[in-house]
């Protein structure tokens, strides 16, 4: 069941600094609990996911398909529902007293996961231009920018870094 | 499968690859790396699970309760990292296999419509047709489920892709799946059902055993239903597809000679397995036969704490709200009451799968 954190803050700046702090380690220890609990309610009952759109829409065919994360992603839809990834979307599960301990293996994986795709891709590459007779260790080490090249460098930079370190900001507390 | 709509980088085989190599290669290390959380830290969570309940000076056996392994296990930090781990390969699993088939939905729509009208096969679905609130979960987290995503078709085919770690990439699974499916005493062969089909790659292969039967693939989900029906025509499989709840079949009585499924029951409520058993029993001829593909029911056979916890977890955090009802269900049973009799089928190359041959009498 869900605490309400800060309910019980307000109650602590009731109490004298002795009680206080005794009170404020209790008080960080069960907020810790009770925001993993929070992360980890089910989240697939009928009731809670779909219940309300399925009864708007008892009898006629689903016609809302297309969502992102972000939002509609065209123009298709035709009746209101909840978007779709409401599983994995939002601050997702917790399994460790932190949530940030949660969120540096998460950019542990995802860092890993991107770490992997670009020596793929290297490989790929030097394997592609050997076949063609071209030896890309050297030119890629002799390589001065462009200017237009390096304003893609710096957006791609920045895309990889929000992705790594996106679950930092999923879940904040 | 090599139309540019479903993806520019076209097909392996009869996998769509990817839109890009990037997603290609970001989707390959999370199957390895579900690889390594599956078979080298999952028996070590076991064991320091059950360390820990030693050291609480609880015996870890099929006794202790569930809330009380869950506590236990989950102040140890292999414990934590396991579950970590296998919620952030699934959730990755999903976003960027969903992204990467999501690069022109519009396109990927059109070519779901063209294919209604094509042939060989058919696809055959009521606009009407009310899907039940229990079949529309996000089950394995898959973003809409089934049920409720345009692009779920191509999304569970290769997030499925993802899962069977490299085993299913030309269908090799199901095709086995097809060719250990039992025939009927008598063999004759005229109507083969396959219920709860998805994407329809079993049923291809059943009409490719079968190609002189009438072969049907039905499923409670339009998206993977117009995939399926789009991917069978492009490989020339004349395979009919229709969207009906197996509890609910629109077939005669005693018109069916086999009826197969796969890894299907553990996904609907236990009161609506049953129902499906006796309306299988209901369209079955007699002499005909059910196979049934599954993952273990263990009934009241005691388990031990790990296992428990990780039948908890799945349950929990990987969207399979029915897996606990049908894991502790008596399954055999629960056929042979809705009047079958009961006989081991044959055994897949996977053998976590029990396989099941339920025969209505003559």
């Amino acid at each position: 069941m869900e605490i309400p954190i800060g309910g019980l803050i307000d109650s602590r700046h009731r109490v004298g600094m002795i009680i206080g702090s005794a009170l404020a380690l209790a008080l960080a220890l069960s907020a810790r609990r009770t925001t993993r609990d929070r992360l980890n309610m089910a989240r697939c009952s009928p009731s809670e996911q779909f219940g309300p759109f399925a009864q708007a829409t008892e009898g006629g065919r689903i016609q809302s398909f297309f969502y992102s994360w972000s939002g509609r992603i065209d123009m298709l839809t035709t009746s209101e529902r909840p978007p779709i990834g409401g599983e994995i979307d939002g601050p997702g599960k917790a399994y460790f007293d932190q949530v940030v301990t949660d969120n540096i293996m998460d950019a542990l994986v995802e860092l890993a996961a991107e770490v992997w795709t670009t020596r793929d891709r290297l490989m790929i590459l030097e394997a592609v231009l050997a076949e063609k007779g071209i030896d890309a260790a050297a030119l890629v080490e002799g390589h001065v920018p462009s200017p237009a090249v390096k304003g893609e460098r710096k957006a791609a930079r920045d895309a990889f870094i929000a992705q790594v370190f996106a679950s930092f900001s999923r879940r904040t507390s | 499968m090599s139309n540019q709509a479903l993806s520019p980088r076209g097909a392996i085989g009869v996998l769509p690859r990817p839109s890009k190599l990037a997603d290609e290669s970001y989707t390959d290390f999370v199957e390895g790396f579900r690889d390594m959380a599956l078979t080298r830290m999952f028996p070590i969570m076991c064991g320091a699970g059950h360390e820990a309940l030693a050291k609480a000076g609880i015996e870890p056996g099929h006794e202790v309760p569930l809330d009380t392994v869950k506590e236990h296990f989950n102040q140890v930090a292999v414990v934590q990292t396991w579950q970590r781990f296998m919620r952030s390969a699934q959730e990755m699993m999903w976003r960027r296999t969903r992204a990467s088939f999501a690069f022109d939905p519009v396109a990927y729509e059109a070519l779901l419509q063209a294919a209604e009208s094509k042939g060989p096969g058919s696809l055959s679905y009521d606009p009407a047709f009310h899907v039940p609130d229990y079949a529309r979960r996000e089950i394995h987290l898959q973003p809409g489920g089934y049920t409720d995503d345009v692009l779920g078709g191509v999304v569970y085919h290769y997030g499925t892709k993802i899962f069977y770690q490299g085993w299913n990439d030309q269908d090799e699974l199901h095709a086995e799946i097809a060719a250990l499916s039992a025939v009927p005493a008598d063999g004759k062969v005229a109507h083969v059902l396959d219920i709860a089909c998805g994407v329809g790659q079993g049923t291809v292969q059943l009409k490719a055993r079968f190609p002189q039967a009438e072969v049907t693939g039905l499923d409670v989900a339009l998206p993977v239903l117009r995939y399926a029906h789009m991917r069978s025509a492009e490989l020339g499989s004349d395979v009919a597809y229709v969207q009906a709840l197996a509890e609910d079949m629109p077939f005669a009585d005693s018109s069916i000679d086999m009826v197969v499924s796969y890894i299907f029951f553990h996904e609907v409520p236990v009161e609506v397995m049953k129902a499906i058993l006796f309306e299988v029993h209901r369209v079955l001829r007699p002499g005909g036969t059910f196979s049934i593909f599954e993952f273990p029911s263990h009934g009241t056979t005691p388990l031990l704490p790990a296992m428990r916890f990780m039948i908890d977890y799945d349950s929990r955090d990987n969207c399979e709200p029915y897996s606990v009802g049908f894991v502790y269900a008596d399954f055999r049973k629960l056929i042979a009451e809705a009047g079958f009799a009961v006989s081991d089928g044959g055994t897949p190359a996977n053998e976590f799968l029990q396989s099941v041959v339920a025969t209505k009498a003559n």
